[in-house]
Order: C-alpha cells, then structure tokens, then sequence
C-alpha cells in the first residue's frame, strides 16, 4: 500500500512540476543571456537593502501608542492599515533584495565546473527556509499587523543582513570579474 | 473500435513528427530522440500487425517491443541531460550522482523483488518491471526539471517540448501501471486505453515543440569569474543557515 502511495505521488509531484514550470517558462521572456554579464554583477553586488531605521520605523510600537492616545478611533484604523500596507512593502523589498543575490550566485555558480551536491542543495535548503519565514511574516502582519510582527520583523532584518555582508565580503575577496566576448 | 483510433491517431502524429524532422533536416540534433519514435512507430506496426493477425502471440510481442522502447526511453532522458545541461559542466556533474544513485536503487530493488519472488503471478512480472523502470524515469525527468527551473537555465522550444511530452507520458504510465498491479483485472479495460491516449496526448505535445527547429539558447557572450566557488558558496550558506536557526529559535519562543 506504502508504494502505491509513493509511486502515485512521485506521478502527481512530477505532473505538478511540469505544470507549474511549462507555465512559468511559458511566462518568462527566453532569452540567449544566461551568463551572468560584469555589469549585472556589479550591480547586484551593490544591492543596498531597505534602511533597516526605516524598517524600524514602520513596526514601531511608539507610534502606535501615540496615535492610540491621541486621535480618535477612525484614524488609529486608518493608520494602522497604512503602517500594515507600508510593512508588507517592506518585507517585499527586502526579499526582492535578497532573491537578487541568491539568483546571481546560481547564475554564477551554474556555470562553474566544480559544483558540489552538497553545498548546493544546503544552500538551496536555506534559501528556501528564508523564503517559508519572510512568507510566514506576510501572513502574520496580514492576520495581527506590523506591531505584534516586532519580534519576527529583528531576525528577518538579521538574515538580510547576514546575506548583505557576505556578499560584501565576496567582493572583496574572491571575485574579480573579466568580460571576455565569444567568437 | 476506439483502440484502433487511438493507435492510428498515434501512428499518423509519430510518422508526421519524423517527416518534419527529416524534411527540416534536425533530426540529428535529437538523434537519439528520433531513434526512440521511429523505433515506437515501427514497433506499434508490428503490434498492430499481431493485435489483428496472430491475437494468441499479441502479448509476448507486446512486452518485448515494449522493454525496448523503454531501454531506448532512457535514450531520450539522456539527450535532455545532455542538451539542457551541455553549458553547466559542474551541474551536470552532481546530476550525474544523483542519478546514478537513483538507478542503482531501483535496479537493485527490481533485481530484489525477481530474486525474491514476490511477484504474485509471472504475468505481472513485466508490468511491475516496467513500472519500476518508468519510476526510475520520472525520478530523472523530476531532477533534470528541478534543475533547470533551480538553476534558471534557459532552454529552447523542441527541449521544453520534449520534456514536457515525456513527462506526461511518464505519469500516465506510472499512474496506469501501479494500479493496474494493485487493482489487477478490474483495471485492466482502462489500463488499454489510458496508456495509449496518454501516448497520443505525447505525440500532440512533441508535435506542437517539434514542428520546426528551435536552437538552444547559447550565451551570446561569456563571462570569466575568477572565484574560490567554495568560499563563495560557503559565506552564502553560513549566513542562511545562522539566520534560519536564528529565525527558528523566535518563531519557537
């Protein structure tokens, strides 16, 4: 019985696969730049992530206090569903940021001779558990607002950082990119 | 009635399919591919030929031209490996220990379950080797998929096709095949119309990717990176891992 269930899940996780990629790829512009080219490089290199002061600012309880005090119940809603809309924006661009430097080290590392399984599949492990939390906060503003999102906001800030500074350190220290055109 | 529909269907789309190829003169671009569907092709022939001249003989011709086309299937994974991963030397190289692993396990639990004898009646024999042996294939197409829409490799109209046709047809016959050994005679008035319709849905696929030639995306210019790959792959995964714990530990408490 275990392997009918296996068997017809690696049927259906296989269709689910082609489905969702035929479509994307479908979607997606096909072009003939697969390279990383020196000047997206650079660029992505000086991927700045939104000011961690204004993030800061955007789950901030002080305010909430204050409007709580002061303006009449109409506007503490109306604030509240600002400062959620502007959190959510936040959270996009900070995970726009980082998805940039992780697609530019698989654009990097796929043309690279000796790739490893391992390092691969635990970065993509990781990548993907960074993804499954900023996901898991969207909700969680949706459903309780950026101020009781406080808590979860410092890690998620933590971990784009962390990427920011290795990719810092990455171009200090290992790449010196060199354009070369084909014949 | 609809069996014989169904086979010429997929007769016409797989003699139109090698028609195009050689007329737009690519069939050698996908030599292997194309060997698979004129090998199909004559061998649903000869099927034919027995299915209406010799019914008694019909099963036996089945299973044997059938283990070939299959044996030849692989010959269709291998042109998608080695076409969608020709500009990704290191990628390619993990595949291949991926796969390798992959196929020693299901050769080894083929071999096993023979050895064995844990098959109920030696006319299901065949069908549960096929099964395994199409499992093993959609494993390999699962890889090369995960691969390419992981990696963002860009790959050209007839490959996209390819795997998609193939893909499909994998399914079908994974699907089909499993519950025909768990369903057993009550499956098997559909099990003759699903697996050759899941073929003809295929060939209309492969006909729609194939119908002219579509050359692979190349790199138009190329970049060198003189990079320690590993100390690379490292500081990004170090910094993931540590923010993931980190992420853990506060959505726990």
């Amino acid at each position: 019985m275990s392997e009918l269930v296996l068997l017809l899940a690696l049927a259906l996780t296989l269709l689910g696969l082609l489905w969702w990629w035929a479509r994307r790829e479908a979607q997606s512009e096909l072009s003939g730049r697969d390279l990383a080219t020196a000047r997206e490089i650079l660029q992505f290199l000086n991927i700045e992530l939104p000011p961690r002061v204004l993030a800061e600012r955007v789950f901030s309880r002080e305010d909430k206090v204050f409007v709580s005090r002061r303006a009449p119940r109409d506007v503490q809603r109306l604030f509240e569903r600002d400062r959620a809309r502007l959190a959510l924006l936040w959270l996009g661009d900070t995970r726009a940021a980082v998805k940039k430097i992780v697609d530019l080290y698989r654009k990097v590392a796929r043309h690279h001779t000796r790739v490893r399984l391992l390092v691969e599949s635990n970065l993509a492990f990781d990548y993907l558990v960074f993804l499954v939390l900023c996901r898991m906060m969207q909700w969680f503003i949706w459903l309780r607002g950026p101020f009781a999102a406080g808590r979860l906001l410092d890690h998620t800030l933590e971990t784009a950082e962390n990427i920011s500074l290795c990719m810092a350190r990455f171009r200090r220290e290992d790449i010196r990119p060199r354009r070369s055109e084909a014949s | 009635m609809l069996t014989q529909i169904i086979w010429w269907v997929s007769i016409l789309l797989m003699s139109t399919l090698l028609v195009r190829a050689l007329q737009g003169r690519y069939a050698s671009r996908y030599l292997l591919f194309y060997l698979y569907l004129a090998w199909v092709l004559v061998s649903s022939l000869i099927c034919f030929y027995t299915f209406s001249a010799r019914p008694a003989s019909y099963s036996t011709v089945y299973w044997h031209t059938q283990f070939l086309s299959l044996a030849l299937g692989y010959g269709v994974i291998w042109v998608v490996y080695s076409q969608v991963l020709a500009d990704c030397p290191g990628v390619l190289r993990a595949a291949q220990t991926v796969l390798l692993v992959v196929l020693v396990g299901i050769v080894g639990k083929t071999v096993a379950v023979i050895v064995n004898g844990e098959v109920s009646s030696p006319s299901a024999l065949p069908a549960l080797l096929e099964r395994d042996l199409r499992a093993a294939q959609a494993i390999l197409l699962l890889v090369i998929v995960a691969l390419v829409a992981y990696y963002r490799i860009p790959i050209g109209k007839n490959l996209r096709g390819i795997i998609v046709g193939y893909g499909v047809f994998i399914c079908a016959s994974v699907v089909s095949l499993t519950l025909r050994a768990y369903l057993g005679k009550p499956f098997q008035s559909w099990w003759q119309y699903l697996q050759p319709s899941a073929y003809d849905l295929t060939l209309l696929i492969w006909c729609a990717a194939l119908w002219s030639y579509e050359a692979n995306p190349k790199p138009q210019s190329r970049l060198e990176l003189e990079f320690d790959y590993e100390a690379f792959a490292a500081q990004v995964s170090r910094a993931l891992a540590r923010a993931r714990t980190y992420l853990f530990r506060t959505a726990r408490s």
